[in-house]
């Protein structure tokens, strides 16, 4: 009995002691790692904990008055816009975190503290989300000795979104719209406000609009797409490069390998690719030049390959709040504003299934911001025609009036495929629908050992061609060129069952062999 | 049993928390609101907006935001328990409520806040802080002319300036405020001086500013020497000294306006000096040359006028250099050094001397005289070459 004691003892000590080592190991790690690394850029540079995307709202500059003080020079126009905006900002922020976040930079002394009062006004269990959107700045006054100036900020709308604290629950959410009468002062190197009033909107001159011209650009009529009055059936596959795929492919752009990539798609029988805009990657508010030449490059290759393409935009991009609409409408800015004309293009997918955002994010706030995107970017490409990929067909009504075709994804059974066509026919009648993501991987190994095979694949993409044959020829893009060695853990996370088949879903593989599905998929 | 309550008890709490966080739309029938207030009310006076509820049931909360200049401010209204709501707001602008009511705006109602009396000291700015007195450069004077609240006054209320110019004339402007200020150009007049700047505006007064007018660049003037010494000895000096420097308006020109002397000697010797001017006048010491003949000088300015050229002919400093070798004590005087005057040239009078192109040596006079010992010197015929200043002579010596 005794000898049972001791033993039973024995294993608590073991047990114990384990426990004690590694929690030793953990805490020591943290110290480790604590004086190791450097100051935590937030707390370093005293910059607020949350800190959004790039706030980049649109400034236009109306005609200035008479300049009968000074002319205004383009440097310091550029200068007190950069410090004017700023000063918002932190007011948005400063209403974010429900306490002053830097303001003294961006306001005199003598109306700080109205800044200041005007944050805790809010109250203490609500949070104010707001950004401003749109600028029209009017110069009025420009001092001789280039310290004052004034100038009314016409029409400025500021969007708004009001959430109790405790409970996240959203009162409110709308647009303000009004003027302000702004008078800002040079001081300290910084331009302050030193006085705000806010008016009635007045109208605003009228804004130069881009005239819509869509000749030789594919159009969408009925449940058909035309390329001068043409019929054009897209046979699509959605594209990344063998060995530099999703977050990997822009940074490692190689324009030789997209040509030889888009020759093998159009050799195996596709006339159009889907291609995809990584935000961040795209700098976001403020895109660099050499990314938009790499798309530039990527669309004339297609243009001479005569293969049509899908540009999706706003891959990654999971953050739905107010401050971020500025940084994603200036990246729709600049892409649309540049390609609206270009013959390669065959729509601008505005995001990657948004429907699985919400699980994660308020439902309306997803849709807001689609409505939101769908409605400038109609403004910067009047010319191109414009869908969503939502990930299943069941959301893919939404903003259906408002989209020129409906796209939705399918990686479920065919006999599900052919249901969820069926109810979104009956909401979508007269648009064309495609199906712009399906596949199957051929991942067969410890994760999947029932995995499919090549033979499977091709059976099941037989399956959905004659689906979608039967649900009136709807145009389609497989999911995907190729195989992958190696993918992002953000895509798929980290979990090997989830990663694995993943990389098998290509009608190449990663040896360069093509599978027998490419054959189904173009005959 | 009783684990199972347990559990089922945990599951719930958990998946109330869960609901928690992305909480339902709540759909409610909203009832009808309407807000009564003036439509507008002057800055800092009590605000009371009547709120008139119908179809609402008691206790329901309905938030009021009103959005003006500085930003917004949020309140809770209940139903059944609040009638008004009341603000005492002290900035301007247009103040517009909004009714908000489980994600629906109810109503909105815009109340303009006006600007009081202005209050002391109006702002006011002067830039640049200095013109020239040409009739034709400006500067500027801004005010931002504000209640005692701090709030930009109405447009086009008119703002008084005063202006008392250098040559004691007093311009008076009136100018109305545009976007929040006003402003008005001062175009510099031909006097220079200081020219003094108020502005007013409905009795209320601003900090006196200050600009200077000031000459602009000189227009050609003239030099002259004065207590000079005729003699090229290299140490008397003598003063040149410019006319007063003005520019075309006759306006002195600033103090420490710097003055460039381009002086050549007789020899080619090329200086290149500056004064300053005091009172428009440049003063500039300068010494004597070492050679005798025409010193050239000529004074200039940056931008502006160049004076006369001035000569002044200075004459050699000495009669004759006598030199005595006496070959016994085998050593070289020379002197007595004098003066046009015969005066004994001053003590440490620099004496070169070059003996056969070979030897070079120097002595410094002592009472008019420079002694060289050349014991070293060989025997037979020597050239000794003597110079004070830029006088030379020769002398055979011959050493037995």
């Amino acid at each position: 009995m005794a000898k049972k004691k001791i033993k039973y003892y024995r294993y608590w000590f073991s047990a114990g002691g384990a426990l004690v080592l590694l929690l030793l190991i953990g805490a020591s790690s943290k110290i480790w790692v604590y004086f190791n690394s450097g100051a935590d850029r937030s707390t370093a540079l005293n910059i607020p904990p949350v800190l959004p995307e790039v706030h980049v709202p649109e400034i236009r500059w109306l005609p200035d008055d008479d300049p009968d003080g000074r002319k205004m020079e383009d440097f310091n126009r550029q200068v007190i816009m950069k410090d004017y905006i700023r000063g918002w900002y932190q007011l948005h922020l400063s209403y974010l975190s429900g306490k002053p976040v830097g303001l003294a930079e961006y306001f005199t002394p003598s109306v700080l503290p109205h800044a200041i009062r005007a944050i805790y006004a809010v109250g203490k269990n609500l949070q104010l989300h707001q950004t401003d959107l749109q600028h029209n700045i009017q110069l009025h006054f420009y001092s001789a000795d280039g310290q004052i100036v004034s100038f009314t900020d016409k029409q400025l709308v500021l969007k708004q979104r009001l959430y109790r604290r405790d409970n996240s629950e959203k009162i409110f959410s709308g647009e303000i719209t009004a003027d302000y009468d702004v008078v800002m002062l040079l001081d300290d190197g910084y331009w302050r406000i030193k006085n705000i009033v806010r008016k009635e909107s007045s109208p605003v001159p009228g804004i130069d609009t881009i005239k819509p011209n869509r000749q030789g650009l594919v159009t969408a009529r009925g449940n058909r797409f035309y390329v001068n009055d043409s019929l054009f059936v897209p046979k699509g596959i959605n594209y990344y490069p063998q060995k530099s795929p999703w977050l990997m492919f822009w940074p490692n752009f190689d324009s030789l390998v997209i040509k030889k990539d888009l020759e093998k798609i159009r050799l195996l029988g596709f006339n159009c690719t889907r291609i995809f805009i990584n935000f961040s990657d795209f700098n976001k508010g403020n895109v660099p030049p050499e990314r938009i030449m790499q798309l530039q490059s990527l669309l004339d290759i297609s243009e001479r390959l005569q293969l049509k393409v899908i540009v999706t935009l706003f891959d990654f991009v999971g953050d739905y709040r107010v401050l971020n609409l500025t940084a994603t409408d200036r990246q729709l800015e600049t892409l649309l504003t540049h390609f609206n004309r270009h013959p390669a293009l065959l729509a601008w997918d505005l995001k990657n299934e948004p429907d699985l955002d919400f699980k994660h994010h308020d439902p309306e706030d997803v849709q807001e911001w689609l409505g939101w995107t769908l409605k400038q970017a109609r403004i910067y490409d009047p010319n191109h025609l414009f869908t969503i990929g939502w990930a299943y067909p069941e959301n893919a009504h939404l903003f259906s009036e408002r989209l020129d075709f409906v796209s939705f994804h399918s990686y479920r059974t065919t006999q599900q495929l052919s249901t969820g066509i069926d109810g979104l026919r009956a909401k979508v009648k007269n648009k064309p629908l495609v199906l712009e993501e399906f596949g199957l991987s051929t991942y067969h190994g410890m994760w999947s050992p029932r995995g499919a095979g090549e033979e499977e694949q091709a059976d099941y993409f037989a399956q959905v061609k004659k689906v979608l044959s039967q649900k009136g020829n709807i145009p389609s893009f497989v999911w995907t060129l190729y195989d992958f060695a190696e993918v992002p853990n953000d895509v798929t996370g980290r979990m090997p069952w989830r990663r694995n088949p993943q990389k098998n879903f290509g009608l190449i593989t990663v040896e360069g062999k093509v599978k027998k599905g490419a054959d189904v998929l173009v005959k | 049993m009783r684990r199972v309550w347990v559990y089922g008890f945990i599951l719930l709490a958990a998946s109330a928390l869960v609901s928690c966080r992305h909480p339902q739309q709540v759909f409610v029938k909203a009832g009808t609101l309407s807000f009564q207030a003036p439509d507008s009310i002057p800055a800092g006076s009590l605000l009371k907006v009547t709120v008139c509820t119908k179809d609402f049931t008691p206790a329901e909360s309905i938030w009021i935001q009103s959005q003006g200049s500085w930003g917004t401010s949020i309140r809770e209204f209940v139903t059944g328990r609040d009638k008004e709501i009341r603000f005492r707001d002290s900035l301007t602008g247009m103040l517009t409520l909004r009714a908000l009511y489980h994600g629906k705006l109810l109503a909105e109602k815009k109340i303009r806040i006006l600007p009081v009396v202005p209050a002391e000291p109006m702002d006011s700015y002067l830039g640049s802080k200095s013109v020239i007195a040409n009739g034709e450069d400006w500067a500027m004077i801004t005010a931002i002319p504000t209640d005692s609240f701090g709030n930009l006054i109405p447009e086009n209320t008119e703002v008084d300036f005063l202006l008392l110019r250098p040559d004691k004339r007093v311009e008076h402007y009136t100018m109305p405020t545009r976007a929040g200020v006003v402003y008005r150009k001062i175009t510099a007049g031909t006097v220079a001086g200081k020219t003094f700047v108020g502005a007013s505006v409905q009795g209320v007064n601003s900090k006196e500013k200050e600009l200077q007018e000031v000459a602009g660049f000189p227009e050609p003037f003239t030099i002259a020497a004065e207590s000079k010494s005729i003699y090229a000895d290299s140490r008397q000096t003598f003063k040149v000294k410019t006319s007063v420097l003005k520019d075309r308006y006759n306006n002195i020109v600033p103090e420490g306006t710097a003055v460039f002397f381009d002086c050549r000697d007789a020899n080619g010797t090329r200086r290149q000096l500056s004064a300053y001017t005091l009172r428009g006048v440049a003063e500039l010491f300068m010494q004597n040359p070492a050679s005798a003949g025409t010193m050239t000088i000529e004074g200039s300015t940056f931008g502006g006028g160049a004076s006369n050229q001035l000569q002044i002919y200075f004459t050699s400093a000495f009669q004759d250099i006598p030199l005595v070798y006496d070959s016994a004590a085998k050593r070289l005087f020379v002197g007595y050094l004098r003066g046009k005057l015969n005066q004994l040239v001053p003590n440490g009078t620099e004496v070169q001397l070059q003996i056969d192109s070979s030897l070079n040596t120097k002595a410094e006079t002592v009472g008019g005289m420079a002694l060289f010992d050349l014991s070293d010197l060989l025997k037979g015929r020597h050239n000794a070459r003597v110079t004070v200043f830029d006088t030379t002579v020769q002398k055979e010596i011959i050493v037995p």
